[in-house]
């Protein structure tokens, strides 16, 4: 729910690192965990918004998620979670419990820009 | 032409989280960010270990809340340095809202600064304050599910405070369920079961921030 500042950030960084005489920003990669509360169509509609008049109006939001790791602390059983509908709590092979780790990332990876 | 740029989307305020880190350690703060939903004890419970900390440490309050200055007001009736934040409808406190708080808090350590932030499972998770630790309170009556709920602020806990113990007997609280949601994010954070309200519980938790603030 705070895709505006999310949204403000990514363009204040995206600007940032834009090499003197560039084209427009073509595409901006951002990698989010899936623990955070990054909504796409609510970020996509804010950078819309605030990116009009910008090199980067236009520009594609790509959103990745960053998986967290699932692991079992009684057998070797361990996965990626890239949702968290169904956390599971036990473990698929041996019901012991289950720790997830990771998934909480939120940068801005790259940006394709027009050459 | 591909431009790599891998730089976190809330460093500003990561940035500025850093700077208040740095500025707590030198004014010897042990700095504890207090998440809790609206109602869950977050006021009473900071009161609470005020009384027990505030012989042997200074003691400060930071109070975050939309609008009024209700818990700020009941902070400074108990004689604590406080400061009161109002949002105005934000919906988490920020490292900049905190620098600027601290401006107007005079407080030096050796001591606990308590900041309380806005009642709110979700949105404080993300914004860093520049704090030591991450205290996320639950309640008894909010139910055994909110770690599965809101698996986001238990997992960024330090320590985990359920807090009405003195209902449990009223409700169909299931601890097993909720200590399995919580290690299932989080590996280490302490458990306390607590009541603000009678103190049951209590002395374990000023043990455990004791023992915290010596290891800074």
């Amino acid at each position: 729910m705070h895709e505006l500042t999310f949204a403000q950030s990514i363009l204040k960084i995206a600007l940032n690192s834009l090499p003197p005489q560039s084209g427009r920003i073509l595409e901006l990669s951002i990698k989010t965990g899936v623990f955070n509360t990054l909504e796409p169509n609510c970020l996509n509609t804010a950078f819309e918004i605030i990116s009009k008049g910008t090199p980067a109006e236009g520009a594609k939001l790509v959103l990745a998620v960053e998986p967290a790791k699932i692991t079992c602390n009684n057998c070797d059983y361990s996965a990626e979670i890239f949702s968290f509908d169904s956390p599971m709590t036990l473990c698929p092979k041996c019901k012991g419990q289950t720790l997830l780790k990771g998934g909480t990332a939120m940068y801005l990876e790259s940006m394709e820009v027009e050459e | 032409m591909k431009i790599e740029i891998q730089k976190a989307i809330l460093r500003e305020n990561d940035d500025e989280a850093k700077r208040n880190a740095e500025f707590f350690k030198k004014l010897g703060l042990t700095v504890v960010n207090v998440m809790a939903s609206p109602g869950a004890g977050k006021t009473t419970l900071i009161l609470q270990l005020a009384k027990a900390l505030r012989n042997d440490f200074k003691f400060g309050v930071i109070e975050g809340d939309l609008a009024s200055r209700v818990d700020a007001d009941k902070v400074a009736a108990a004689g604590i340095p406080v400061v009161q934040i109002n949002t105005d409808g934000g919906c988490h406190l920020d490292a900049p809202m905190i620098a600027k708080a601290m401006g107007d808090l005079k407080l030096k350590g050796p001591g606990f600064l308590f900041i309380e932030n806005i009642g709110n499972l979700i949105c404080p998770t993300e914004f860093d304050l520049g704090e030591n630790l991450r205290m996320v309170i639950s309640s008894f009556p909010e139910g055994h599910d909110k770690p599965l709920k809101y698996p986001g602020i238990f997992a960024s806990a330090d320590l985990i405070v359920i807090n009405k113990i003195d209902l449990q007997p009223h409700l169909d609280f299931d601890m097993g369920g909720f200590t399995t949601g919580i290690r299932l994010v989080n590996e280490e954070a302490p458990i306390f079961e607590v009541s603000g309200k009678t103190g049951s519980g209590l002395s374990h938790l000023v043990d455990w921030l004791k023992k915290a603030a010596g290891k800074k």
